[in-house]
């Protein structure tokens, strides 16, 4: 199984941050949803997916609820925090200009 | 933004700590939960049961793994480690039940010894005056600007009243003096001390009575003055906790006086030393109007926002016009002000409290020591034991944190132990308080055990125990693996690291120890000489007694001298006295007076010759068992005044002589 084409640091907490500010959904949802969404490109293990989440929820950026899922399973489901949504904006823009930097340095013109 | 994220982090935080196994079970639930749905997905797309398990399994990477990850999450792995830490602690202290109890017992002495001192400073600094807004009581001191006198009292009787008058920084100036009555009538008599104080004393200070009122100002003038308040002591002591003893009359002074107040048992003016009853401070239009002499003291109270420099200056000011306007009197004289909290403290001994924090502290310093190197001992016994664990993969800063964790643990114990200590040293000192001085004690010389002292006490045994842990706990992780293993059983020395630290302590040990004796020592001898120093004059074998006449009986000097002329033939015939004889005030006696003295011969040449009246404490005039006093009679020659000449207080004290004829 190869690993995840290393996700830069911190990128996978961006990644379920943004998920989770489109809705509240449970471990096995978001799984589903990150390869949904990233498609091959980037591939996160179910293993590195719930340390993760733990983790923002730690930080207080996600919270966390048992809820009764539709075909009538107890599921933990995480939503983003207030803080959480501030803290993802941040991050967003923090990447979008990082990405730009790096995007502009590579496209520089050999000569 | 913050705070609002800790409303999410701290309830995990709690729930993880205390809320462990319901964390844990969640946890694997989800878990489960998760590899259920993905195998039951891998089954959908047409794996076996099994292969559909292996492979959502496979991807987790180790359940057991993840769940770990995901514990380290919650952040706690500190506390974990610390519990136990303490744990194994715990153990190692059962297991050297000696070593434990003797270092307990050392740590005990010394925090003992700093708690007790430190519940002294926390009455006599931190809390010194149980008044609201302490810090805006000023004292007055009169101040001698050409020869730079500085004594306690007002100038005079006339000046406090133009000071209160004319002054704008001060809601109220009090007057006050020390006083004794003469209670009589029902029991036995009793001279009880206490002071005469202005009406708006007890209002100044800010206290309430625990009965009845404070004084009236119409009380302040002669006519209504007969009116007393008295403490909650001499209301249980001689009134039996009378309910019905506001408007109770009493003969105080051989007058009848009405007691309208009772005071709680905490209220203390520490300037005035033990008081027992408060009457009016009321006088006279003569009195009222005397330039030249004063026999009380004074304070007030600040107005808000007026700073003690402020008033400082409006004293001063006024003082130069008084002076200007009364140059006979006046000249050269001005009023100087201080905080109540400062002249207290300067009173009353905060300075030695401080030494004896000094001390106390050394002594914890040197308790501490012995600790570090008994701890140092252990440790280089335990050699092996470090360096089998430092082998197994424990990192130096995980081993210095456990012994520093043991140490913590131990000094903890210490500072329990401490307390207890400090506590019962609290009591000893209180007990050993003689009672004449206590009144003149912050706090009546009781020491306050609260929140702070024992904040304090847990405060140094913890800082110790780090500060005395770290170089036991470096000294000995540091060990060679190898050399160690290497070691025999009986080659238990040490490292030469650990040597060394052990020499350092033990010769800081004893250069402590040195400062402590030596300091004792001083103190011890400073105080010998004090009680059994050259005063210039025989104290063995004089005994003294102090008493007040009633002024209402005795009003002419005829009387005063035919009622102690009699007192003294009676007590002189008495086979056990060589001699007796009376003054208005004996040496070392607490009150005093400033007195004019007038040399024959030799008038007042003029503004600010009129130096004599700065003299406190006024000569006696015959003293014939005293040598001192005889060489100061014979110097000032004044063969003619047996008893002085009528005083404004009647206070007369008389010394009697009783050397026993010795047997041989």
């Amino acid at each position: 199984m190869s690993k995840p084409s290393d996700l830069v640091q911190g990128t996978l907490d961006l990644l379920l941050l943004k998920i989770l500010a489109l809705q509240p959904l449970n471990g096995f949802a978001i799984s589903l949803r990150l390869k949904q969404v990233s498609g091959d490109v980037l591939q996160v293990s179910d293993g590195s997916l719930y340390p993760a989440l733990h983790k923002l929820e730690q930080e207080g950026w996600i919270s966390a609820e048992w809820k009764t899922t539709e075909n009538n399973r107890r599921a933990k489901f995480y939503s983003l925090t207030r803080p959480g949504r501030k803290h993802l904006e941040k991050e967003a823009d923090n990447w979008g200009r990082l990405a730009a930097a790096i995007s502009h340095v590579v496209q520089l013109k050999e000569t | 933004m913050r705070s609002e994220r800790w409303t999410y982090k701290l309830p995990l935080r709690i729930r993880s700590i205390f809320h462990r196994q319901t964390a844990d079970q969640e946890l694997d639930e989800e878990l489960r939960d998760h590899l259920e749905l993905k195998t039951q997905q891998y089954t959908s797309e047409g794996m076996t049961p099994q292969e559909a398990r292996r492979a959502a399994v496979l991807e987790m990477g180790g359940i057991e793994n993840r769940k770990e990850e995901c514990r380290d999450a919650r952040g706690i792995h500190f506390l974990e480690t610390f519990a136990q830490d303490i744990r194994y602690g715990f153990r190692m202290l059962r297991k050297s039940p000696a070593f434990a109890a003797i270092a307990i017992v050392t740590l005990a002495l010394g925090i003992g010894a700093n708690t007790a001192i430190f519940s002294y400073v926390n009455a006599w600094l931190i809390k010194p005056l149980p008044f609201p807004q302490a810090d805006r009581l000023i004292v007055l001191l009169s101040h001698d600007s050409k020869k730079g006198w500085t004594s306690n009292g007002v100038t005079s009787t006339a000046d406090f009243f133009d000071y209160e008058k004319q002054n704008s920084s001060f809601e109220q100036l009090v007057p006050w003096t020390s006083w004794y009555f003469n209670l009589t009538g029902d029991g036995p008599p009793d001279r009880v001390l206490g002071g005469l104080v202005g009406w708006n004393f007890f209002q100044t200070l800010g206290a309430q009575p625990l009965l009845g009122r404070t004084f009236l100002p119409q009380e302040s003038q002669l006519a209504a003055s007969h009116v007393a308040i008295i403490s909650r002591g001499l209301w249980e002591s001689r009134f039996a906790a009378d309910p019905r003893i506001v408007g109770r009359a009493v003969t105080v002074q051989g007058e009848t006086y009405t007691i309208v107040g009772v005071m709680p048992a905490n209220f203390q003016f520490s300037l005035m030393g033990t008081s027992n009853m408060w009457a009016p401070l009321a006088m006279d239009d003569k009195a009222r109007h005397d330039r030249s002499t004063s026999w009380f003291e004074a304070f007030g109270r600040l107005k808000p926002g007026v700073t003690q420099q402020q008033a400082g200056a409006d004293l001063a000011a006024i003082a130069s016009r008084l002076e200007k306007l009364y140059p006979q009197t006046n000249t050269n004289e001005t009023t100087l002000v201080s905080t109540m909290l400062f002249e207290i403290g300067k009173n009353e001994g905060t300075q030695q409290v401080i030494i004896c924090f000094w001390l106390v502290g050394l002594v914890l310093l040197i308790a501490c020591a012995n600790v570090a190197n008994l701890m140092l001992a252990r440790a280089s016994s335990r050699a092996k034991e470090f360096a089998v664990r430092g082998a197994l993969g424990a990192g130096r800063l995980r081993l210095v944190r456990q012994l520093l964790t043991e140490s913590l643990l131990l000094f903890t114990f210490g500072g329990a132990a401490g307390a207890l200590f400090g506590i019962w040293g609290v009591h000893w000192i209180e007990n050993a308080v003689p009672d004449r001085i206590r009144g003149y004690i912050v706090n009546y010389g009781r020491g306050t055990l609260d929140v702070k002292t024992f904040a304090f006490t847990f405060g140094i045994a913890i800082l110790c125990g780090v500060i005395f842990g770290l170089a036991p706990a470096f000294g000995s992780s540091g060990f060679g693996a190898n050399r160690s293993l290497k070691e025999t059983a009986g080659q238990i020395s040490g490292s030469r690291v650990t040597r060394r630290l052990r020499n350092l302590f033990v010769a800081g040990e004893i250069s402590l120890a040195v400062v402590v004796l030596v300091c004792t020592v001083l103190l011890v001898q400073d105080f010998a000489h004090m009680v059994y120093g050259d005063i210039g004059f025989q104290s063995r074998n004089l005994m003294v007694t102090e008493l007040v006449l009633p002024p209402a009986k005795y009003q002419t000097d005829a009387q005063i001298r035919g009622f102690y002329d009699q007192v003294l033939t009676g007590i002189g015939a008495l086979p056990q006295v060589e001699s007796a004889d009376a003054s208005e005030f004996t040496p070392f006696s607490d009150s005093n007076q400033v007195r004019l003295i007038h040399v024959v011969g030799r008038l007042p040449a003029g503004p600010g010759k009129l130096s004599a009246r700065n003299i406190r404490r006024s000569l006696p005039v015959i003293f014939t068992p005293c040598k001192w006093c005889c060489c100061a009679a014979a110097r000032l020659n004044p063969p003619t005044a047996r008893i002085p000449a009528k005083s404004s207080s009647s206070t007369k004290h008389f010394c009697a002589s009783n050397s026993r004829k010795k047997t041989h």
